[in-house]
């Protein structure tokens, strides 16, 4: 890990109380994001990542332990911290023009008029979408969406980005694409990220650091640093034996986490 | 001729052949009841590019109109509190169901031993029975907003009142549009028979006077004034809902 710490998670736990009585989203989750670094956090579906990422980004407050950012507790959204979700229909604003969805949290944040256009403008064209800036988001691809959001991430100007599975619901190629399109932007603004996802490869491709959690109530399972060089690339990457020894690493834990707690199940039952 | 033209030549030719046929009917009947379209229209002349329209037909679109606007002001505020805070729309639920369930028209005379007969009285009855779609409208609106689109917000640092303004109003916009256009014609509806049953002038008034003055084209002069009011109010409430809500449209289209 290089850099000072700037995300720092000690003994997280969140539990939700619903109808069927209390769900225990997190058990126990501790871990350090230094500056500048990628970080994917990866576990099975439903075991709790994107509770995880909401504790971190101050949308839900956590039952014990407590998140810091640059050493300050959060408790609400902090104005340095930018959120991608995984449906971007939906965090989209259909009334209002691309331009305007990228605008309108800097609205909200005071940024000057001329300031707003001249980001709006430049993370569209990073993201490749300089051309539509007047379309309406529905006019757009899904993966197209996606980029708009990312672009809206970006323009807020964030030290720390977080993502919640955020190519989810494109399609492989659109999905390749991205990722590097996110890598990209990574290496541009060395913004911190955290990027959850349930795809193995492409926690191990994006990359610096890769927590596993278990199963819910989630722990982290384990940390799997990943030293492959940079830039990556699709193939040439995913070619290298170091990735597909990560990933079979990776793979290994999470079956082991489930096989495990299979087991468990089997044995409360008996 | 285009799909588009075709359509259009017969929205127009159908209700001129109508016209048509109903004045050969009429003509030929010399009915009391139907008098012949040429009877009717030159009284609608007579009538309604004279001082009738000041002293019948103006008093009736100002009613119209105040208790519009008041409505929808009212119904549309109360509808976002109620709708944003669940416990509240409980407590009033049960009390406002009862007064959607009353006929309007039975406040009538309670109106009039409180407002008089005056205006007051009318547009009491327009709001309080007109308000409802506006106001179960807005209130199912606000609820259907997407909680991801509020969370992203939220995500972003928008405040309360910002969310409320940026994201809640427009997301429900579809819905409280809906309402205001359905209460746009119950309060049409409202305005005749508050006026036919206590007043001095209006359309429903004179509508009902002329029956009784058995000035028959009279009264179908001002059928036909509020017939053409109603067709008119709906036309440019189409048109103004198309521009503003052009996204709705066409987001849920096939563009898609």
């Amino acid at each position: 890990m290089s850099g000072r710490a700037m995300l720092e998670v000690t003994s997280l736990a969140k539990s939700y109380q619903s109808r069927n009585g209390t769900t225990d989203a997190i058990a126990d989750v501790s871990f350090r994001v230094a500056s500048g670094e990628f970080v994917c956090v990866v576990g099975p579906s439903g075991c709790g990542k994107t509770t995880l990422l909401k504790c971190l980004a101050g949308l839900l407050s956590p039952t014990a332990g407590e998140v810091q950012l640059n050493g300050e507790p959060v408790r609400r959204p902090p104005p340095n911290m930018a959120f991608v979700f995984q449906d971007y229909s939906n965090s989209m604003l259909p009334w209002l023009r691309v331009e305007n969805n990228i605008t309108f949290p800097l609205r909200h944040k005071g940024v000057s008029a001329d300031r707003r256009a001249a980001l709006a403008e430049e993370t569209l064209r990073v993201v490749g979408l300089g051309e539509f800036a007047r379309h309406y988001p529905w006019q757009l691809s899904g993966g197209m969406q996606q980029r708009v959001a990312i672009a809206r991430a970006l323009a807020y100007e964030p030290e720390i980005l977080l993502m919640d599975e955020p190519f989810a619901s494109v399609d492989a190629q659109t999905r390749s694409d991205l990722e590097d399109l996110l890598l990209d932007v990574w290496a541009r603004y060395g913004v911190t990220t955290v990027f959850v996802t349930h795809d193995i490869d492409e926690s191990v491709y994006l990359a610096d650091r890769v927590f596993v959690l278990n199963d819910r109530p989630s722990t982290v399972q384990m940390e799997v640093p990943v030293e492959l060089p940079r830039p990556r690339d699709q193939i040439t990457t995913k070619e290298l034996t170091e990735f597909t020894k990560l990933r079979t690493e990776v793979m290994r834990t999470i079956k082991h986490a489930r096989r495990s707690r299979s087991d468990e199940e089997r044995m409360g039952q008996a | 001729m285009t799909r588009r033209g075709l359509l259009l030549a017969l929205e127009i030719a159908v209700p001129l052949i109508l016209l048509a046929m109903y004045a050969a009917w009429a003509g030929a009947k010399e009915s009391f009841y139907f008098p012949p379209l040429d009877g009717i229209g030159e009284r609608f002349v007579e009538l309604w590019l004279s001082d009738r329209f000041v002293q019948d037909a103006l008093p009736s679109l100002r009613r119209l109109a105040i208790g519009y606007v008041l409505l929808v002001v009212l119904g549309v505020s109360i509808g976002l509190v109620l709708g944003a805070f669940r416990l509240v729309q409980q407590a009033v639920q049960p009390f406002a169901e009862f007064l959607r369930a009353l006929p309007a028209v039975a406040l009538i005379p309670f109106g009039m031993l409180v407002f008089g007969v005056g205006d007051t009285m009318k547009i009491f009855i327009i709001v309080i029975g007109a308000i409802w779609p506006v106001l179960l409208n807005t209130i199912d609106g606000v609820r259907g907003v997407d909680p991801e689109m509020l969370e992203m917000a939220r995500a972003y640092n928008v405040g309360r009142w910002g969310r409320i303004r940026e994201i809640v109003v427009p997301a429900a916009l579809p819905r409280v549009v809906t309402g205001m256009r359905t209460s746009l014609s119950i309060a049409i509806i409202l305005m005749v028979v508050s006026e036919m049953v206590a007043s001095r002038n209006g359309l429903g008034y004179f509508v009902l006077e002329s029956q009784r003055r058995f000035a028959i084209s009279d009264m179908w002069a001002g059928i036909v004034l509020l017939g053409i009011i109603g067709y008119v109010a709906n036309f440019l409430f189409v048109r103004a809902e198309r521009s503003v809500l052009r996204w709705h449209r066409e987001s849920k289209g096939p563009a898609r």
